[in-house]
């Protein structure tokens, strides 16, 4: 079996990755990728966990999790599609008025 | 049992590298494409952890719907062919690798600390030869009936918002 503490130790890295590529991008679309990693990361943590005990609560959560994080996708994408056609851009940097 | 440790860590350096790639990368298409390796190596993880209900689910919501979504995204605020877009600036591209650095610093410092308990938990966990999909089946419909209508709920109203936010002429 693979240790628990080697999902645990490839969450963090993949987190820190996902929590770099917020900060350091500019377009939205790979903004909204980098924190589709972060929750991918949570929920590596949740399933891995989930094998300790036989229950799945883990499971089950990161499952609510993955609906959630499509909600969310699908919520974001259409923001974007807005936003683009009001501003012309899809840099967050341009993007600084609330209304004309 | 080697063979599966092998497979395992090709698909845990798989999904790394394409995340770092993700942070490296200058194309918004490229970034993308290689969130699909990621998903997939995430998928294989849950594989390896007992969790064949969620890899398939994970390939379902995420390869199927959040990636294509993504894509569509990426064409409809493309401006013209072919051009790569300024992804960061370099002031931020060092606060980015400052802060990822530092919470995986903190996240490392927190491991390395509590060592003990995640080894010792290791060593008892019993591995489960049967599926865990009849149990989920049976927990969505008795234990947690109650968040399965309310995310059902969630999922219909984001549909629809969806279609209402994006379909609005400015």
């Amino acid at each position: 079996m693979i240790p628990l503490i080697h999902y645990i130790v490839i969450s963090s890295i993949l987190f820190s990755i996902g929590v770099a590529i917020v900060i350091t991008k500019r377009n939205i679309i790979v903004v909204l990728a980098g924190i589709e990693l972060i929750l991918n990361a949570a929920n590596i943590n949740l399933v891995a966990f989930s094998t300790q005990d036989g229950m799945i609560k883990g499971q089950m959560f990161a499952l609510f999790v993955m609906v959630v994080a499509a909600a969310e996708a699908t919520i974001a994408l259409a923001i974007v599609v807005q936003v683009y056609r009001q501003f012309k851009t899809s840099n967050l940097d341009e993007i600084n008025k609330l209304k004309d | 049992m080697i063979a599966a440790q092998i497979i395992f860590y090709f698909f845990a350096g798989l999904t790394l590298l394409a995340a770092l790639f993700i942070l490296f990368t200058k194309n918004v298409l490229h970034a993308v494409l290689s969130l699909l390796a990621v998903f997939l190596g995430v998928s294989a993880m849950y594989v390896f952890a007992g969790a064949e209900f969620l890899a398939i689910t994970q390939l379902v919501i995420y390869v199927g719907g959040v990636l294509v979504l993504m894509l569509f995204g990426v064409m409809l605020t493309n401006r013209e062919k072919g051009a790569v877009y300024p992804l960061s600036k370099n002031n931020y591209f060092i606060a980015g690798i400052l802060s990822g650095a530092s919470i995986a610093g903190i996240l490392s410092y927190i491991l390395i600390r509590n060592q003990s308990v995640f080894i010792s938990a290791s060593h008892n966990s019993a591995s489960s030869k049967t599926s865990s999909l009849n149990l989920i089946g049976i927990s969505l419909m008795s234990e947690y009936v109650l968040v399965f209508e309310v995310v059902g709920i969630l999922l219909l109203m984001a549909l629809i918002g969806a279609a209402f936010v994006a379909g609005k002429k400015a």
